[in-house]
């Protein structure tokens, strides 16, 4: 008789890159919630319509590049992108401006370089920042914080706003504070403040932060972190790029710090702020654009912490993720050249 | 700071690096004893090392008990197997193998009588104390004739393991087992633990360690338990042996990857255990020594788990090696059909079989039959996502998917310098891969094609030497062929001279009358040497020499009768040689007939010496070669003979005479006529130079035109004889040539010369390069004489006696292709040794 054959070996963890995909987002949905409470419906507008996006893009691309579609759009890496990039972008930025990155993120980073697994650059933050330099007003154009603002966003405000189009004073009018102060994110208060020869210990006074931290964003990156505890604890991903980022930024804003308390914000406020959270576990953590080995991705992960100080620090952006992210994936082939492990019986790596 | 025994003794483990932890799925099969199975219809053995370290000891049709070898060993890597039961061997034929390619293999198949009667060589177990006394070579020479091969999978020959170059300090027992569905070795230890223990009692009576480790993964809680006991009992020392639970990992029980749990080493690349002192022996195989050594019973059956959701009695069995799987199968309730697999080994190393006919090996440790939902359902490959998940779990610490990259875009080079060679091919990688690559296909896909890129290049710088030796040989092919042309051009300017007839006339009368006047003296010859071949060679021997003696004193008479007892004399060979002498003793002939012409009847003397030879030894091949030759040289000797005297001028007739009386005799011969053709051209140039210094000659031409026809008949096969033949020729016309232009006088130099050449010819006709190489002296040697004749013609006998050493010399090695050169060499170098003493006389 003769039998069916197969090459060795026959046993698979039945772990596929779709539920692997599927888990990161599920994990990022505490994060989402509490940006949720703190900004409105927004985000999860925006996440929705670059989802839907996403996927149609993808299948689109697909069709044209005559793949296997409805294949392809299992692995969830679609609806990954889609979802980061409405985390992402201010939760009352229009339509077109989440329309138009994500269309980038997939058609343009994403499947012109050759699909999952074949492109450079992080869609997601290609796409962030993409958008951050042509529509610069409308991507730093965040909300106030629910708890603190003068007239908080209902459901059908964002929905108004997102769809519809806001002018410039109704934003405005959902950036002022319950102290009629029009509010910016705390990263960009304390960088405009210190700008102004204010110290930081004054900045942290203002009503955006509470304890030292942003109001809102303490919690939304606490969130996160959550959400990345159970995925590193659910293996989806390993702990050495997140942990690079979190060591390095933690360090340099450790350091600065002890320098001068005065003009540098402290490692906390660079931990808890922004994006930090966010892009350390959900967002640098993509494997197809980062560095491959448990050195390189310590390495890979270090990099962008550092990027990240020295433009939050010194550079003309609040926040810098996205750019220390692109940055770091063009390192990465690099970092894997002189990263190779040393081989089992073999004395040290060429 | 501890040293690692104390570590060891401590019982600590070093961190594995890598590994996975895939469902054991182990109970379904260790709940049950080892049973044995009904036999088999026919059993099939492979015989794999036939044809490389062994030779078969049955044929088809013979009896064979249980246990009685099949192979005898010619190399100290053999193996021997054995017959799994008594019966007759049917067919010695190819079958299915037992290996992934299922290609088929050379197979011994037994039809069993049905009454298992053991070999009588096999006894009642001896005791520990019964082999006491037995030195190592002894117990390794049981362990090899009982074809003990390591149980483990990989069936390395254990003899070699367990007689390693360098001292062992530390032996390790894997008992780890770490693949999912496999009880076998779990089982032999919970049911023979002491037999296990005296065998590796064994082993490490061999090898003398300083510590022992029984390694068995703590899933085998039972084992655990049994082999302590057995310790306890056993002759084993209680110091320095320990039994180490090692955590349950995959793939742990890798030889390289148990080492460094054990002991934090690596085996450096490429080497193995034994040269960091250790040896790692597997539990099933120490219970194999134990039966080989102290019965002599051979390695003929093995523990093979059968397991899976598609058998209804999974279990252990003891299997007779060359049961076919099919047999198997039915006897275990296979429930599965063709769209299942049926796995030799483990789910992760294990190879699916594709027919069921081959037969249970060795190394078969398993025999896994899951349903089709069991294992992995097939997946489609998906886009690499570069996840890193293989290289976190490689026990190799490797980088999957770099090696992924290039093995899957055909880089070979650049897989291999990530070191593609250390994979061990565990399947951990494939394991967790989420995207569903084989990756561990795409490895051995790689792997192969690195070994047929290495095997490629070998052949390809072997076709690469052939064409430039082909160049080569064309080239001088060319070479003779515009020579030849050359002597044709010559030869028709040549014939402008003379009418044709009167030359052959002539030639004929020449030659009758030389016959005539040597008559008297052949009638005595052929008397003395008529029946004997032997005696013909011996005696051309002792003539040969005679002739020299006769140059340099008269007591020519004495030595002829010492040579002619040479016992050694009936070789063919010696023929040849005596020819060679023959031809020398011609060569000397002219020379003195030069010198003094008191010498003159040796001429003559040596054209009697011919016609017995050309009678005798009509039946031998080479004899006529040299005959030929003799007489070719005779014939220049003759033709020199005019130069001096005008008595001789009629000396050639009797060569011409000659020539049909070899015609018929040898006709069968190819290489022989190629001789005569060679020695009759050779006979004529050096006519040619005659008539250059003597005008009488001046006919001579046209005896050589008359020998073409018998030329172009020289069998059209044989090329290289011809191409030889013809260079020689070339360069005989070159020397002729150039004759001329030195001192009438001297002009018998070069035909000395030529008359060289069909001695060195005929024999070695197989034997191009040696040709070429004596052609290349001899011309060498022309110009050296040339050049001696021109600046002083008192130096010439010198350099012909040193010519004649040399000579000697090559003859006394005629079968020696490269004595032939360096006779060649050391001609060439006594010409030149010649012009120095000539330059420093100037």
């Amino acid at each position: 008789m003769a039998f069916k054959i197969a090459s060795s070996p026959h046993l698979s963890r039945s772990f596929q890159t779709s539920s692997l995909m599927q888990r990161v987002m599920l994990c990022a949905l505490p994060g989402v919630a509490v940006q949720c409470y703190f900004f409105g419906w927004g985000t999860v507008i925006q996440a929705l319509l670059a989802m839907s996006i996403a996927i149609i893009s993808e299948a689109v691309v697909l069709k044209l590049r005559a793949r296997n579609v409805t294949q392809t759009l299992k692995d969830n890496s679609a609806l990954l992108t889609g979802l980061l990039i409405g985390i992402a972008i201010p939760p009352l930025a229009p339509w077109w401006v989440t329309v138009i990155g994500t269309l980038f993120a997939i058609v343009i980073v994403k499947q012109l370089y050759g699909g999952l697994g074949h492109n450079i650059f992080n869609p997601a933050m290609a796409a962030y920042v993409m958008l951050l330099i042509s529509f610069p007003v409308q991507m730093t154009s965040w909300v106030a914080p629910s708890v603190i603002a003068s007239h908080p966003v209902d459901l059908v405000h964002s929905l108004q706003m997102v769809f519809t189009g806001a002018s410039s004073s109704e934003i405005d009018a959902y950036k002022l504070g319950v102290d009629g102060i029009s509010m910016a994110t705390p990263l960009d208060t304390i960088k405009t403040d210190l700008a102004m020869g204010l110290t930081t210990i004054e900045s942290l006074s203002k009503a955006i932060f509470s304890d030292g931290f942003g109001v809102g964003w303490f919690w939304v990156n606490l969130a996160y972190l959550a959400g990345g505890l159970v995925m590193l604890k659910l293996k989806v991903i390993r702990w050495h790029i997140t942990a690079g980022i979190l060591a390095s930024l933690f360090i340099c804003s450790s350091v600065g710090y002890l320098l001068n308390p005065d003009t540098f914000a402290g490692p906390l406020l660079h931990l808890f702020s922004g994006a930090t959270m966010l892009a350390a576990f959900f967002i640098a953590t993509d494997p197809v654009t980062a560095a491959t080995s448990v050195r390189g991705r310590l390495v890979f992960g270090a990099l962008i912490g550092i990027i990240v100080y020295i433009i939050r620090t010194f550079g003309g952006y609040p926040d810098a993720f996205a750019f220390a992210i692109l940055l770091a994936n063009l390192c990465a082939p690099f970092i894997d050249h002189y990263m190779k492990p040393r081989a089992y019986g073999h004395r040290a790596s060429t | 700071m501890l040293t690692l025994f104390e570590q060891i003794d401590k019982g600590t483990l070093w961190r594995s690096i890598g590994g996975i932890h895939p469902p054991e799925s182990k109970t379904l099969s260790n709940r049950t004893c080892i049973a044995s199975l009904a036999l088999a219809d026919e059993y099939v053995v492979p015989l794999n090392q036939v044809g490389e370290s062994s030779v078969l000891a049955v044929s088809e049709g013979d009896y064979v008990t249980k246990g009685m070898p099949l192979t005898r060993g010619t190399h100290f890597g053999h193996l021997s197997v054995h017959a799994p039961t008594s019966g007759h061997v049917t067919k010695i034929e190819q079958r299915p193998s037992n290996h992934a390619s299922g290609l088929p293999v050379l197979s011994c198949v037994i039809s069993p009588d049905g009454l298992d009667t053991l070999d009588p060589n096999i006894h009642a177990p001896l005791s520990w104390s019964d082999i006491a006394s037995w030195s190592n070579e002894e117990i390794l020479k049981k362990i090899q004739d009982a074809g003990i091969a390591g149980l483990g999978g990989a069936a390395f020959p254990t003899h070699i393991k367990l007689n390693p170059a360098s001292d062992i300090e530390l032996l390790i027992i894997n008992a780890i087992e770490c693949e999912p569905y496999i009880t076998a070795d779990d089982v032999i230890m919970r049911e023979h633990s002491d037999a296990i223990c005296l065998g590796i009692a064994i082993i490490h009576r061999l090898l003398q360690p300083k510590r022992l480790i029984i390694a068995i993964e703590d899933n085998k809680p039972e084992a655990i338990e049994e082999m302590h006991h057995a310790l306890n009992r056993s002759q084993l020392p209680k110091e320095g042996v320990r039994i180490t639970s090692v955590p349950t990992l995959y793939p742990s029980g890798g030889e390289k990857q148990l080492i460094q749990i054990l002991t934090g080493q690596e085996v450096p690349s490429g080497s193995i255990p034994a040269h960091l002192g250790i040896v790692v022996q597997n539990v099933a195989t120490s219970y194999a020594i134990k039966d080989a050594v102290l019965r002599n019973y051979p390695l003929i059956e093995r523990v093979v788990t059968v397991t899976g959701n598609n058998t209804s009695n999974p279990g252990n069995y003891w299997v007779p090696i060359g049961t076919p799987i099919s047999h198997l199968l039915t006897q275990t309730g296979f429930r599965g059909n063709e769209t299942d697999k049926v796995i030799i080994g483990g789910p992760m190393m294990g190879y699916a079989l594709y027919n069921d006919s081959a037969p249970i090996i060795k190394g078969s440790n398993c025999l896994l039959l899951p349903d089709n939902k069991e294992l992995a359902p097939e997946q489609k490959e998906l886009p690499c996502v570069r996840c890193g998940e293989c290289a976190q779990v490689c026990p190799a610490l490797l980088l999957p998917q770099q090696l992924f990259w290039h093995a899957k875009a055909k880089e070979y080079d650049k897989a291999a310098n990530f070191n593609l060679a250390d994979c061990i091919e565990c399947g951990c990688c494939t394991y967790v891969c989420p995207s569903n690559i084989p990756l561990v296909e795409y490895y051995r896909i790689a792997k192969s094609a690195v070994k047929t890129e290495a095997e490629e290049k070998k052949q390809a710088e072997l076709a690469k030497q052939r064409f430039e030796l082909r160049t080569q040989r064309l080239e001088d092919e060319r070479l003779a062929r515009e020579a030849k042309q050359k002597e044709a051009a010559e030869r028709r300017k040549a014939n402008m001279s003379g009418s044709d007839k009167d030359a052959v006339a002539e030639a004929m009368a020449r030659i009758k009358a030389k016959k005539a006047a040597s008559g008297s003296q052949e009638v005595t010859n052929t008397a003395k040497t008529s029946d004997s071949k032997r005696k013909d060679v011996s005696a051309a021997i002792a003539r040969a020499k005679a002739k020299k003696a006769a140059q340099s004193a008269p007591d020519a008479t004495e030595n002829s009768t010492s040579s002619a007892a040479n016992p050694a004399a009936d070789d063919r060979k010696a023929q040849i040689a005596a020819a060679v002498a023959r031809a020398k003793a011609k060569k000397s002939a002219p020379q003195a007939s030069e010198t003094d012409s008191s010498d003159e009847p040796a001429t003559p003397a040596d054209a009697i010496d011919i016609p017995p030879n050309v009678v005798a030894p009509v039946d031998d091949r080479k004899a006529k070669i040299a005959t030929a030759v003799a007489r070719a040289k005779a014939k220049k000797a003759a033709q020199l003979a005019p130069e001096t005297d005008s008595i001789d001028s009629t000396a050639p007739s009797v060569e011409v005479s000659d020539e049909p009386q070899e015609a018929p005799a040898p006709a069968d011969d190819r290489k022989a006529k190629i001789a005569a053709a060679v020695a009759r051209a050779k006979a004529k140039k050096a006519a040619q130079l005659a008539p250059e210094t003597d005008s009488i000659d001046s006919t001579a031409p046209s005896v050589e035109v008359s020998n073409e026809p018998q030329e172009a008949l020289v069998p059209a096969d044989d090329r290289k004889a011809k191409i030889a033949a013809a260079v020689a020729k070339a360069k005989a016309k070159k020397t002729a040539q150039q004759a001329p232009e030195t001192d009438s006088t001297d002009s018998t130099a070069p035909s000395v010369e030529v008359s060289n050449e069909p001695q060195e010819a005929p024999p070695p006709v197989d034997d191009k390069k040696a040709r070429v190489a004596a052609a290349v002296a001899r011309a060498k040697a022309k110009k050296a004489a040339q050049h001696v004749s021109q600046a002083d013609s008192g130096v010439e006998p010198a350099a012909l006696v040193d010519a004649n050493d040399a000579s000697q010399e090559a003859p006394a090695l005629v079968d020696d292709k490269k004595a032939r050169i360096a006779a060649a060499v050391a001609k060439a170098k006594a010409k030149k040794a010649m012009l120095k003493t000539e330059s420093e006389k100037e």
